[in-house]
């Protein structure tokens, strides 16, 4: 993929202190376009589409919602904290949309492994696969989302 | 194949350059000279620097508009109308206004730039809202995630507001933050406090305000804010008053008690306030206070999940719960509310379930 004039304005937007205080790329030097790459090709290894992992992360992470910021118990698998903050930040990419400041934190009993997403990670996942630099806050490789939320591989049909 | 991904990709490149150069020959070429800005029929006039952005003129000339994205083309808050000049809806605006909307002249007032003169129309009460610079004056830590800040207002050294009502905290370039940003925070204080406003702010997870509230900022330093927002305020009724907040959310309600306090009043006033464990209730001492000056007030707290070595002896589960738990008492009563929006919604659908109608549940509805 290249940098397109899309792809140069989200991540003009994506660096420390624009709207996110620690930026989207964490330790990542590659480019946004290098990026979308690899987390695309990781996303067909595992055999699972980004839209899918986006929307169990917003299935498991929504249930979690009616707790008020104590832990809830989802599916007997897992226990979210939903820790859903006033006001909305928007989206890197051009386009409009602002997403509400939530943080997700989603446990898997059976392992005791986590994984901790914003509101704004799952739209930007769903809509740019998009799971950001590594080293990022909110960042999540497939692999660790598939493995924490219990994914299996998208079925043909 | 490749040869069309090469080409594709050439005209991408060039037309990502013809872009920049654009926007740069926009920015430091073109001269627009000074265009005026009539507002509302001639309220005001300004005289600008053409070039600009009519939301930047208008808050550099103390008018401030709404914005949660600060500029960006991405909350849709900024609209305005624009009578004459401002050329065509930009692609940038288009979602963000209905057709009815696009018909009456309204725009996203980020993403007109000034070329020629403009007519535009705001909303009066925008007018009173103003820039205060303040000297923070005393910093307090309420639980182990929200602080408590009080300012003392410089320049004008006084405001004018309805207690309940919020105002804009301006985040200073600090760190990465090469550009500074506003949050909107509710004033705790009371409107009979000119002089000093108080605000109660809880830590977000990486947060860029909240960051800077809770790690940089100190006592003695110089802060900007503006203000009054918002239509959030305890209506005139003799009706039974439920206030139910969370976390943050108390901060109106303590300013809306001061004042009761102050006026004596014998009006019903019950406030239920939810939190996950005692580690996230404060102001206790003070609603104890307030229960002995307010003769018809009561405190409600409510943990979720309370720990062990709380001992707690209150009330116990979701705020929802145990407001649910009034039943059909509530329904001559007025509601209002303040916290995340989540809890707000679930609170609605247990009020209106047990009779309240909607015209009685008040929050801030920008949150
Ligand atoms: C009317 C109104 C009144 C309010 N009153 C109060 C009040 O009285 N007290 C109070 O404490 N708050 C209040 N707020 C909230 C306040 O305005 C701020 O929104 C809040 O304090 C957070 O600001 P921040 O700059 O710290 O967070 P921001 O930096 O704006 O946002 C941080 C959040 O954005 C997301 N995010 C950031 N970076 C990334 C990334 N790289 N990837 C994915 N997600 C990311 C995450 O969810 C993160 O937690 C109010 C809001 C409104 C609208
Ligand atoms: S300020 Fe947010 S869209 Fe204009
Ligand atoms: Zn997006």
């Amino acid at each position: 993929m290249k940098m397109t004039p899309q792809l140069l304005k989200a991540a003009e937007k994506m660096k420390a202190g624009d709207i996110s205080r620690d930026g989207f790329f964490g330790r990542d030097e590659r480019d946004l376009a290098a990026i979308l790459d690899e987390q695309h090709a990781a996303c067909l290894r595992l055999g699972v589409s980004y839209e899918r992992i986006a929307r169990e992360m917003r299935r498991i992470g929504h249930a979690g919602a009616g707790g008020f910021g104590a832990p809830v118990e989802v599916d007997g698998k897992w226990s979210v904290i939903v820790d859903e903050n006033r006001g909305k930040i928007p989206c890197p990419w051009p386009h409009p949309g602002v997403y509400q400041k939530t943080v997700y934190t989603v446990e898997n009993l059976r392992t005791g492994r986590s994984a901790r997403y914003s509101e704004l990670t799952i739209h930007m996942i769903f809509t740019h696969g998009f799971f950001q630099g590594e080293g990022a806050p909110f960042y999540n490789s497939p692999a660790t989302l598939v493995d924490v939320l219990e994914i299996a591989p998208d079925t043909e049909d | 194949m490749i040869e069309v991904f090469i080409s594709m990709g050439v005209i991408g490149g060039i037309g990502a350059i013809l872009a920049v150069v654009l926007e740069l020959a926009d920015r430091y070429i073109a001269n627009y000279g000074e265009c005026a800005v009539d507002i509302n029929d001639g309220t005001r006039t300004l005289t600008v620097e053409g070039g600009g952005s009519l939301l930047g003129s208008l808050v550099a000339e103390g008018i401030f508009i709404p914005s949660a994205c600060g500029g960006r083309g991405s909350c849709g808050y900024c609209k305005v109308k624009i009578a004459e000049g401002g050329g065509p809806v930009l692609p940038t605006e288009t979602s963000w206004l209905t057709p009815q909307e696009q018909k009456n002249n309204m725009r996203l007032s980020c993403q007109v730039k000034i070329r020629e003169d403009l007519k535009i129309h705001i909303p009066p009460e925008l007018f009173l809202i103003k820039e205060y610079r303040g000297r923070v004056t005393r910093i307090t830590t309420l639980t182990h995630d929200i602080k408590e800040v009080r300012i003392k207002l410089l320049e004008p050294e006084a405001i004018e507001f309805q207690t309940g009502q919020y105002m804009q905290l301006t985040v200073p370039e600090y760190g990465d933050v090469e550009e500074s940003v506003y949050r909107a925070y509710s004033l705790s204080s009371p409107s009979f406090e000119k002089d000093e406003v108080e605000f109660i702010i809880r830590l977000v997870p990486e947060g860029i305000c909240t960051t800077w509230v809770h790690q940089f900022l100190k006592e003695s330093d110089e802060v900007t804010v503006n203000g009054p927002h918002g239509e959030f305020f305890l209506r005139d009724s003799d009706k039974p008053v439920i206030m139910i907040a969370g976390g943050s959310g108390l901060a109106p309600f303590k300013g809306m008690l001061r004042d009761l306090a102050r006026q004596h009043s014998t009006r019903k006033v019950t406030f239920f306030f939810g939190a996950v464990s005692q580690r996230d209730l404060y102001h206790r001492e003070l609603m104890a206070e307030l229960e002995k000056e307010l003769p018809n007030f009561k405190f409600v707290p409510a943990l979720s999940k309370p720990a062990e070595e709380d001992r707690w002896q209150g009330e116990t589960g979701l705020i929802t719960d145990v407001v649910g738990r009034l039943g059909e008492d509530i329904a001559g009563s007025q509601a209002y509310l303040c916290g995340s929006p989540g809890m707000i919604d679930a609170c609605i659908a247990v009020l209106t379930k047990n009779g309240m109608p909607q015209a009685e549940i008040f929050y801030d509805k920008f949150s």
